[in-house]
């Protein structure tokens, strides 16, 4: 196993030949924008705010619901429907009228590609608002004849604030509405995930550990692992499914406010550390959609959003995110405190991870039905390049949605789901698999007639390097103990989770 | 020697046609999965390895292929060592 620390330079970009052209397209583009119309209607080369939902004046929030009606009323097999978009993310493969496959996406997830692709298909769904009806001439099946839909923007739902609403923001709980979804769960009384989590996220992970693996090795990144997965499973029962999810219309205004946390990564970072940023992302969308600035067509294959670093400016896309007040993160400098790295894990009442996650819902679980399972270890003689503690669901075991908490604590201490003071102590991560529906994700053809053997839940890693190597000089070769904790998430579960713990140290430093 | 005919085209037979429903993504576009094609692994090589071990080399998780059970370890291994042998295609066995 390779370091985290360390941006996987290879990565990076494997077509460094089209730097130039890209250029000078993205050039050729901006420049075009000014100019030209569309066939529907002038698109607007200002950019335009994406805002709070709640912030949206009485006229924006008409003009997004009347687009939304249209959207809705739209044939499924129309690329401008509200189905056809949650096809794109949703499904892998779909029977045309006329009895030919065609392959709406399907999302991309557990990769460098994750957040790239959410923001292409963003970025489509939004150009499709605001051409439903630019002129405001068109009567929905509401009934309505407008407003006009041109400066349409996506509002994002700032899911680290208290809801407006019961449960989520007002606009999302009129059950008269068209963005209503009757199956989504009441248990959102209060923010499920710390503002302080995202921020110590976004100001100070490498693009490994927010964004996730390289498409050539791919792996989950803490911020899909910890937030985006912890928050689908919470939301209601289509959300919960990876091939139901953006049949939801929440779905678009909760990956909104994750793609403005991709934006503000990117603005404490560089563009350049993410990788595989030449990659494809795969979708098929309308063909009168502008596509993005630098967008070149690829030399083999199906249909495609553009590639990965053709979505690193907001702006060229023709949006900014418009963030005030309490929508802001605390500032960098407030959460440089958590970056200390001279703290001898265990040594205080509360690990970084604890107090991380305070002012949020999401907690370790106390759940007596929880498995538990423990492996002792020794602490090494020297630092390691790479500590990792990998839970393996049992083979054959049905997809579901599972929580897993990792401690690591010394022999002799044992874990109690009760006592709150060993939890904060010795808490080194917790995660959120989200794999319920994932195996009709993309092997939506399950009628093959082939006995698979049901699913295999992903493994789940959770990597404790820092932890480990803070224990080094004052408990080399002592004897830890590393215990996980898994809880089943489902209402319903289906099967009891069950599998195994292994714990790797990959070269000790010399 | 591990060849791409003899010893991994066996493996990965069984799964060929689910996933040619599965598009991967590449820096040329995107195509249908083609396991049965040796060109195609040899190209995804990298991604097939970090999904069949459930881990990338970066000990990050992935969610495990096949979907139905894991391989045993002893082919994951096979694979494993067909790229370190550089990943030769072979001729079959008669």
């Amino acid at each position: 196993m390779k370091d985290f620390k360390k941006p996987a330079a290879q990565f990076r970009k494997s077509g460094e030949n089209y730097k130039g052209i890209k250029a000078l397209l993205c050039l050729v583009f901006v420049s075009c924008s000014f100019l030209m119309n569309n066939a529907y209607g002038q698109h607007s080369a200002k950019p335009l705010p994406r805002k709070n939902i709640d912030s949206l004046t009485s006229l924006e929030k008409a003009a997004y619901l009347h687009a939304w009606s249209i959207l809705k009323s739209r044939d499924t097999f129309d690329m401008g429907s509200y189905l056809w978009q949650a096809y794109v993310h949703n499904k892998p493969s779909i029977i045309l009228r006329d009895g030919t496959k065609a392959v709406p996406g399907p999302c991309e997830h557990g990769t460098t590609l994750f957040l790239p692709w959410h923001r292409a298909e963003l970025y489509y769904f939004e150009q499709i608002l605001q051409q439903t009806d630019p002129e405001g001439k068109i009567t929905d099946a509401n009934g309505k004849t407008g407003p006009g839909t041109r400066n349409v923007t996506i509002p994002y739902w700032n899911w680290l604030r208290y809801p407006s609403g019961k449960t989520f923001p007002k606009m999302f709980e009129d059950k008269s509405s068209v963005l209503y979804r009757e199956n989504r769960f009441a248990l959102l009384d209060t923010p499920l995930i710390s503002q302080k989590l995202i921020a110590y996220q976004v100001y100070f992970l490498n693009w490994l550990r927010f964004g996730g693996g390289p498409a050539e090795s791919p792996g989950f990144g803490d911020f899909e692992a910890q937030v985006h997965n912890p928050m689908h499973n919470a939301i209601g029962e289509d959300m919960q499914e990876q091939d139901l999810a953006a049949y939801d219309p929440i779905f678009f205004s909760f990956h909104c406010f994750i793609d403005h946390l991709y934006d503000l990564w990117l603005s404490n970072h560089s563009s350049a550390d993410v990788t595989s940023q030449d990659y494809y992302l795969r979708g098929t969308q309308p063909s009168y959609v502008p596509k993005p600035p630098g967008f070149i067509a690829p030399r083999k294959g199906g249909q495609v959003m553009g590639q990965t670093d053709n979505y690193f400016d907001t702006k060229a896309l023709g949006y900014y995110y418009e963030i005030r007040g309490k929508d802001a993160l605390p500032p960098k400098d407030i959460m440089l405190q958590y970056t200390k790295n001279d703290r001898q894990f265990g040594a205080e009442e509360k690990s970084l991870h604890t107090k991380l996650l305070e002012g949020g819902g999401y907690k370790p679980s106390s759940n007596p039905r929880a498995l538990i399972l423990v492996k002792g270890i020794t602490i090494p003689g020297d630092s390691v390049e790479q500590a990792v503690a990998v839970f393996a669901p049992d083979a054959g075991l049905d997809t579901t949605n599972y929580q897993v908490d990792v401690y690591l604590h010394p022999k002799g201490t044992n874990l109690s789901l009760t006592n709150t003071k060993f939890k904060d102590r010795y808490l080194v991560r917790s995660i959120v698999n989200w794999g319920k529906g994932s195996q009709r994700h993309h092997h939506q053809d399950m009628n093959m007639g082939m006995d698979m053997g049901g699913h295999t839940a992903p493994k789940v890693s959770v990597a404790m390097t820092d932890e480990l190597n803070s224990l080094v000089d004052i408990h080399k070769k002592s004897l830890w103990v590393v215990s996980v904790v898994v809880t089943e998430l489902e209402k319903i579960p289906q099967q009891k989770v069950k599998g195994t713990l292994d714990v790797t140290f990959l070269n000790e430093k010399k | 020697m591990v060849t791409f005919i003899n010893d991994i085209l066996p493996i990965f037979s069984p799964y060929i046609r689910c996933m040619s429903n599965v598009q991967f993504a590449s820096a040329d576009g995107v195509e249908p999965g083609s396991l049965g094609d040796y060109d195609f692994v040899k190209r995804f090589h990298g991604r097939i390895l970090a999904r069949l071990k459930g881990v990338n080399e970066f000990g990050q998780s992935v969610p495990v292929m096949p979907p139905g059970r894991p391989l045993p370890p002893e082919k994951i291994a096979l694979f494993e060592q067909w790229i370190t042998e550089g990943m030769q295609e072979g001729v079959p066995v008669v």
